[in-house]
């Protein structure tokens, strides 16, 4: 622990029973918080003020105003019209006052930037995780129809594929069995078969077989 | 990098920043030790317009700004002996509808640093009220 954070830790202990203090340096805190925090976002996308104030729909002059740790009559519609600009997350939070302790010592211009999500490493899949694509293959026992899905997931084809009665196409979810499909399948939304690749060539997999998707190219 | 505050001292060796800060009220005592705090951990760079100045007519001078039931108004400048990594906080003061209390403040704030320009011992390392 450093000595500053010692320092502030003991200065809250001694106006411990002056509530008043803690709460008027919070509040203090915040406002130099958010009007350095607009300004560093901005620095960081190499943006002038009139970048940002076209990104949020809004003045220039009131982006001036909110990157100033004077100002602090921002509200949190403004907050949240900032942070769909810097393409980030407003995370609005009740704390402890430790907490404070620690937010006020890491303040700098490297605990302040953020990434967009664009740039945001945990949403980047390195290129030796990502699986090769791999195209799933099988016939529509009812209609004899060859089909293909182009997948990075291994999934499994119901066996056997059949067209319900009455329908005229296949959602995807007609297509797989229950515990085939890959975890990010698993939130897509059900899509017509139409846009599926119809494959007018010999397949991989036997006629009516289903099984196990091929993987091919 | 950070700053070192400093306290103008008279010629006694009293502390006359540190007696203005006793007067005020624990919000205010917070207010001042936050924005203090962030000059010495980042300088003027980081935070926007927490510094206004250098004021017209009064050459170096700076003040502190800080909004709330009263507007604190600290006098201070860079240096000034090394500006690149000091601050002197040179006088205690408020405003009230745009004028100075006391009303001599920025001036007095302009003798005092330099005072301490040609005397270095004419300053303290700050001490912070609690």
């Amino acid at each position: 622990m450093s000595k500053s954070y010692d320092n502030l830790r003991e200065d809250f202990i001694f106006n411990q029973d002056h509530k008043e203090y803690r709460h008027a340096y919070a509040e203090e805190s915040l406002d130099i918080s958010v009007g350095t925090q607009i300004k560093v976002l901005r620095e960081q996308r190499h943006w002038r003020q009139e970048d940002l104030a076209r990104e949020a729909a809004m003045q220039q002059p009131m982006v001036s105003r909110y990157e100033n740790v004077n100002y602090s009559n921002w509200s949190i519609t403004t907050l949240k019209k900032l942070a769909r600009a810097y393409d980030v997350w407003l995370d609005v939070r009740f704390r402890s006052f430790g907490e404070l302790v620690q937010t006020t010592e890491e303040f700098s211009r490297e605990s302040l930037q953020v990434r967009r999500f664009a740039d945001d490493p945990f949403f980047k899949i390195p290129r030796k995780v990502l699986r090769p694509k791999i195209r799933a293959t099988g016939q529509i026992q009812n209609t004899g129809q060859l089909i293909a899905i182009d997948t990075r997931q291994p999934i499994t084809l119901r066996n056997p594929l059949r067209l319900p009665t009455g329908a005229t196409q296949l959602s995807f979810w007609d297509l797989l069995t229950g515990s085939g499909a890959g975890p990010q399948l698993v939130n897509s939304p059900p899509h017509p078969l139409g846009s599926a690749p119809i494959l007018n060539r010999p397949m991989k997999v036997a006629a009516g077989a289903g099984a196990r998707g091929n993987y091919g190219s | 990098m950070t700053w070192t505050l400093y306290d103008y001292v008279d010629g006694h060796g009293a502390n006359d920043f540190e007696a203005w800060s006793r007067t005020l009220q624990k919000p205010e005592l917070a207010k001042l030790n936050r924005r203090l705090k962030a000059l010495e951990d980042t300088g003027p760079a980081l935070a926007p317009q927490m510094l206004a100045g250098p004021l017209r007519g009064y050459p170096h001078i700076y003040k502190l700004k800080m909004n709330g039931r009263i507007a604190l108004r600290p006098l201070l400048c860079k240096g000034p002996i090394n500006n690149e990594t000091e601050y002197t906080l040179l006088k205690g003061a408020i405003e009230v509808g745009n004028q100075w209390q006391p009303a001599s403040a920025p001036s007095e704030a302009v003798d005092r640093r330099g005072i301490v320009l040609r005397d270095a011992k004419r300053r303290t390392p700050h001490v912070k009220v609690l």
